[in-house]
Formats: C-alpha cells, structure tokens, sequence
C-alpha cells in the first residue's frame, strides 16, 4: 500500500499583493523521513514555496497538504504544532530578550509543561553547542550562533515537519558542520524536512530527493540527488553548478563523477591504484 | 553619527534588555519574581504618596543597599536613573522661578517652598526609578510578564507590552545597521543640513525596513505558534528567608511613610 505523503504541494501558484509573482508553478510530494532539497538561484521562489507550506501566505492558486490536511487558515494554527520552520535570516527568528526566552518561545505558546520544556531545551543546547549562551541577548551573536539557536528555538518543539530555508547558507564552517549533523541525526529519526538552498554542496550530505527550481519561480524538475546534481546542463539552465568535485570529474569526462568531496578522495584513489598497477600515466 | 547612533542605542537596549545582571548569582536575582514585582510597586507607591524628603531618601538608600547585594555596580543603576531624573528635573525646574513670582506682585514668598518641591520632585522620581530600574535589572521581560499575568492583568495590555518590548529590541538593531550601511558609503564630511537632510531621509528608511522587518518577524511568531494570546511561563513561586529579608524593610518603610505623612 502507498503510503500517504507528508506534504502534498499541488499546481502552486502565489502573488504578492504588488502584484510580484512569488511562485510561478509548484508540485511537490514530501514523505515521513524524506529530507527534500529545494535548489535554485536567489528569487526563484524557495522562501516563498516554505511559507505557503506552513500556512503563511494563502496561495493565489493550487494546494497544500501537510499531514494529510489541506493548509488553511484555520488548519493553518494546529498544524503548526507539528512543523518547524527555519527562516533564512535568524535575526527574524529571535525576538526576545534573551536566547533563554526565546527557547522558551514555542514551547509556551504550545502550552508544554515548564519541567519538560526545560529539559527539552537543555538536550537541544548540548547538541546544538549553545548552552554558554542562554542568558545572552540575541543581537550579541555571531551569524553562525544565532542559526544555531534559531534551529534550537524549532527543535525545542520536536516538529514532525521542519522546513529549513537556507539552513547553512550564513554560518561558517564549524556552525555548518554542527547544523548538518543534527540535521542528519533528524533525518535519522525519521523526520521529515524540506529544505532550500542554493549551494548544491550540502545537498548530497543531507538530501535523498531534490526539487529543481528556475528563475521564473518554476519546479523544473525532480529525481534523486546523483540525477539531479550530476546533470550539469540541467543545472545551468537554473543558474546553477554543481559541486565542484563534481564539476572537476564531469570536466574530465567522468560518466559516474562523485558528488562529495569524500567520494572524490575514493575515486581518485581507485583510479591511482588502477593506473599503478597498469603501469599507465593516463586517468 | 553612527557613533552617536550606537552609543545611543547601547544605552537604550541595556536599559531595557539589562544583559548581564540577571543572571549574576546576587540578592534581588534569587528572591520570587512575584514578591519582588509586588514589593517594587508598592516603593513606587510609596515614594508618589509620601511627601517627605527623608522618605525618599530611605528609599533611595535602600535601593543602594539591594543594588549592592545584587552584584550590580551603583555606577550603573546612578546613570541609569540620571538618565530619567535629569530630564524630569528640567521639566519641573521652570516651576520654582515662575511661582517665584506672584502675580499679585507680593514678592517671593512662595520661593521656599517651591524649591522644597523641586527637591522632593527630583528625589521622588530618582528613588521611583531606581526601583523599577533594579526590578528590571534582576528579573527578565518574560518573568515580569507572566507575574502580570499572576496578577490578573488585561491580556491585551500584556500583549501590547510584549510587543512594544519585542520591537524595540529588533528595531534599534535595525537602525544601527542602516546607520552603519550609511556611513559606510558616505566619503566626505556634511555640514549640519545635510545631516539633518540624511537624517530625515534615513528615517524614512527607517521607517520602511521596521515594516517589512515587523512583517517577518509576524512571519516567525505565526510559525511558531504565536497566536494572539502570548503565553509566557510562570516562574516557580517560593517563599523563604531572603523574600522575607526584602518585605521586611519594605513593610519598615511604609510603616515611615505613614509615620511621616501623619
């Protein structure tokens, strides 16, 4: 028996109100433990897509399904409940005094009781790597440590559903590798997230699908990550490249290039093995 | 200007957001949330009721003394209640020099006591002030919310002052950041009008971003399940030693005022 989906996005469609088109054409199908990458170029509707999923925009046409539930704006409030999303500029998720309250922030509003809250937080901060800033103000932050306490502040909740826009887009590297792991120990647990990004190097580490979009806000297309990101020409058309490890392979007339710096090291250490025992100097 | 800008804005978030004191291990920080908002308002009260200068200067002293146990330097809490003493004498001020003068042209003789007020003005203001500064000093937006909360305060004025305070946390970032922008493209000294110009239009800016920051911001509560009603939570209600170390003088200085006002 087919499973049902998770998020059912169906012909969406979206204007802002001057008239702007937010999202030309949107079809999407997320399933529970899916990890979904959105990618595409800056403007083509990624942000937008997330928070028509979450029920803050009212799509101009088309559906959204999120637990088997069409979105609406009465849906929209206990739907919520089970869905995290992470906005693109954490300056816009941290809105308290303190880090500590705004931890405390969705856990209140979803009337969790105190002692539980409190050790919720105290779990997500060890692996988030935040507890030496509990009682700082947010604006006192680095870039990379306000992402990770705007990802702490959804993860207190424990969502079902987390939508990551650009999740690692402003974080350096110590931040990046902190917020992939928890990511994936997310996707380990057998939750399910939408993400958007536009650097197509994280998505082979954290994406098992991924959704193409163009800059006339369009899904252009959609498959596994090696489809998609070993499909130069498909990605050029998007205003995109892929990975550089792969671009390097693909230069070099690779059928099958590797998409992680990890798998590279692999390849190469094939193809030297191979070439030694040949006794040949070419690849 | 930017550096006018961020001093400013320093002074004005550290007086409402008080990073660093609240957590310090000290007296004020450790008493119940509830007790302590209940035992500061009725200072406040107190010094607006009570017409005696050596009240308010009992009062002023015992707000010293709580400072001090509280790890909080006295430097701090003296510039942050100048910062609203010193305004509020100059407004009052004018009233000594114009009463000084009768109309009816019968000299000075209300000159006295006018000063006498100015003085129990300032110290009034002063002492009400570093009461409501040490409460927010020692105890976080959210816990003072949910003891309104406690104390069955309407649930829209809660919500406007989450809001207010929310903001204005967000929006003096906002500006400083435009502010930074700025400058930061500006190569050549302005005279006074064009600053004043600049200003005006960097207001508008201003203006506009904290919209479309508000809306964002809207955005992020919604997404977290943010309704119209805020909910914050309570902090946990104790009673002991150190809530009865700070009632007790309390309840010794309304025993004064009443003495004083008698």
């Amino acid at each position: 028996m087919m499973t049902k989906p998770v998020v059912k996005v169906k012909d969406l469609h979206y204007i802002y109100q001057d008239g702007t088109v937010g999202l030309e054409y949107a079809c999407i199908d997320a399933y529970a433990g899916d990890s979904v990458a959105v990618v595409g170029p800056n403007g083509s509707g990624k942000s937008t897509l997330l928070f028509l999923i979450d029920g803050l925009l009212k799509p101009s046409r088309g559906e959204v399904y999120v637990f088997d539930e069409l979105m609406s704006e009465r849906a929209a409030k206990r739907l919520r409940r089970r869905i995290g999303l992470l906005m693109q500029n954490p300056d816009d998720m941290l809105f308290n005094s303190t880090v500590l309250e705004d931890l405390e922030f969705g856990p209140a509003q979803l009337d969790m009781p105190k002692n539980e809250a409190e050790a919720k937080i105290r779990d997500v901060a060890a692996r988030l790597n935040i507890q030496g800033l509990l009682n700082k103000p947010p604006y006192r932050l680095s870039e990379g440590e306000k992402q990770r306490v705007a990802l702490a502040s959804i993860l207190v909740t424990n969502p079902d559903l987390l939508l990551l826009d650009e999740p690692t887009s402003q974080v350096d590297l110590n931040s990046k590798k902190v917020i992939l792991r928890i990511l994936n120990e997310l996707r380990d647990a057998g939750k399910t997230t939408i993400f958007t990004t536009h650097d197509l190097s994280t998505v082979p580490y954290l994406a098992n699908r991924v959704y193409l979009m163009t800059g006339e806000k369009r899904v252009a297309a959609e498959g596994s990550v090696r489809d998609i990101l070993r499909n130069a020409k498909l990605l050029q058309t998007c205003g995109l490249e892929p990975p550089d490890i792969t671009k390097l392979f693909l230069t070099l007339g690779s059928r099958e290039p590797p998409l992680t710096v990890e798998e590279g090291v692999e390849a190469l250490t094939k193809i030297l093995t191979t070439t030694k025992l040949k006794g040949s100097r070419s690849i | 200007m930017v550096h006018v800008i961020r001093v400013g804005l320093d002074f004005f978030r550290d007086l409402i957001v008080c990073e660093g004191y609240q957590s310090n291990p000290g007296f004020m920080q450790r008493l119940d949330a509830r007790v302590k908002l209940l035992g500061v308002a009725a200072l406040v009260a107190l010094t607006v009721f009570v017409q005696s200068v050596v009240f308010q200067v009992a009062v002023l002293t015992f707000c010293c003394a709580l400072t001090y146990l509280s790890k909080i330097p006295l430097r701090r809490l003296v510039s942050r209640s100048l910062a609203i003493v010193v305004p509020a004498f100059i407004i009052v001020l004018p009233r000594a020099f114009l009463s000084a003068f009768s109309p009816l042209g019968f000299g000075f003789h209300q000159f006295p006591d006018e000063w006498g007020f100015l003085l129990l003005f300032t110290l009034r203001v002063a002492a009400a002030s570093a009461s409501l500064i040490l409460l927010t000093s020692t105890t976080g937006f959210s816990c003072i919310l949910s003891c309104l909360r406690w104390l069955r305060f309407p649930k829209m004025l809660l919500w406007v002052m989450a809001m207010t305070h929310r903001y204005l946390i967000l929006l003096t970032s906002e500006l400083y950041r435009l502010a930074l922008g700025r400058e930061s493209r500006v190569h050549k000294d302005l005279s006074v009008k064009s600053v004043w110009k600049e200003g005006g239009r960097m207001l508008g800016a201003f203006f506009m971003k904290s919209l479309e920051r508000g809306e964002r911001v809207q955005m992020a509560a919604l997404s977290r399940s943010g309704c119209s009603e805020l909910k914050f939570y309570s902090p946990s209600f104790k009673i002991s030693v150190g809530e009865a170390a700070f009632i007790l003088p309390i309840i010794l200085l309304t025993c004064l005022g009443l003495v004083l006002s008698i």
